[in-house]
């Protein structure tokens, strides 16, 4: 006899005897720890996959020093870039030095 | 209201309307000039280069196709550099060759100084970050460590005082197009890109897929170099062709915005 809504062990082949009990009789499975209700949960329809959406063509940057005030000082000395870079980065050890570093406003626009 | 100061005979009246109007003509010719027509910078055939770092990750062979078709047509010669030739080194050396048009087909992205946004935008290379190498560069904040996402590959990654300190030459009036995120999200790439010499730079103000900017990229170019016009012009005929990014609505921009 199949019981719709069940799972296979609340299903019984060749019955030899029936005896009425007045009590909620626990079989082999439910002694085991099966459910007594042994219901079949409700079949939830697969969810559409969503479209995975196309990558960035971005990522991440991490700078240990933010060489952008050293930059903005080259760019208003006018002077030649390689001793610019070279005062610079005299400038950028002396602000490591006294924790003085800052991101000027030219770059943090 | 009188004018003091000496009165003007009918010379010098004349000498000054056609000065005015001299003046107004150059106005308006720099307003609607084209930067991509006429010849190169040394007189010969202008050059482009295809800086296409992004083949890395995200190929775009129809793309690169498509363009350099475009760009041969209209009389340029053109350098591809596929993504594990775009080092350190090629930027350095990139101001140099003189081209005309840099697409920079790379990624790009705002970078951090330990966990703080710094407020400038990176250009990722293809060469694989590595403490020894540029260690000195790298040490005072000229190249970052680039990866896609966290924990990622990194590259070394270009910052703008790389630009400005270490690149060899000058631009000298190339319009660079930057392909990649965030472009133009802060101007100060753009920036230093400018005062080394680019007479412009087009860009995204945010996230871009490789498909989209390869499609608005394609546009753009067709309406610089087949349509003529000025790149204002032809940035806002693209994003009125293509719309912002339909993922992440970002927009194409031109930098300088005027002038």
């Amino acid at each position: 006899m199949v019981v719709p809504g069940k799972w296979g062990y609340k299903w019984i082949r060749g019955p030899t005897r029936i005896v009425l009990v007045d009590y909620d009789f626990l079989g082999y499975w439910e002694s085991s720890g099966y459910s007594d209700e042994a219901d079949i949960p409700a079949v939830t329809p697969t969810p559409t996959p969503t479209p995975t959406p196309p990558p960035p063509v971005g990522g991440i940057v991490e700078v240990r020093q933010d060489a952008s005030a050293l930059s903005a000082r080259q760019s208003n000395t006018g002077v030649p870039s390689s001793i610019a870079l070279a005062s610079g980065l005299a400038a950028a050890a002396l602000a490591l030095a006294v924790g003085a570093w800052h991101v000027s406003r030219r770059w943090s626009r | 209201m009188e004018r003091r100061g000496k009165s003007r005979g009918p010379g010098k009246r004349l000498a000054t309307v056609a000065a005015a109007v001299l003046l107004s003509a150059a106005v308006a010719g720099a307003l609607l000039w084209n930067p991509l027509s006429g010849s190169g910078q040394s007189g010969g055939p202008k050059t482009a280069a295809i800086v296409d770092q992004l083949s890395l990750t995200q190929p775009g062979p129809a793309f690169v196709d498509s363009a350099s078709g475009l760009l041969e047509q209209a009389g340029y010669v053109v350098d591809y550099n596929p993504g594990d030739e775009v080092t350190v080194d090629l930027y350095r050396n990139l101001p140099s060759h003189g081209y005309d048009l840099i697409l920079l087909r790379v990624h790009s992205g705002l970078a951090q100084n330990f966990g703080r946004a710094t407020g400038y935008v990176s250009l990722f290379s293809g060469e694989p970050f590595a403490e020894t190498k540029y260690a000195r560069e790298t040490a005072i904040g000229l190249l970052g460590r680039a990866s896609y996402y966290d924990g990622g590959t990194p590259y070394f990654g270009i910052v703008p005082a790389f630009v400005e300190s270490m690149m060899m030459g000058r631009f000298d009036g190339a319009v660079v197009v930057l392909m990649g995120c965030d472009g133009l999200r802060t101007a100060a790439t753009a920036d230093a890109l400018i005062e080394k010499g680019a007479r412009a730079v087009v860009g995204w103000n945010g996230r871009v897929s490789a498909a989209h900017t390869d499609l608005a990229t394609e546009r753009l170019l067709r309406h610089l170099l087949v349509d003529g016009l000025a790149l204002r012009e032809a940035v806002a005929r693209t994003m009125a062709d293509v719309g912002p990014d339909p993922q992440y609505g970002s927009t194409l921009l031109a930098y300088p915005s005027e002038g």
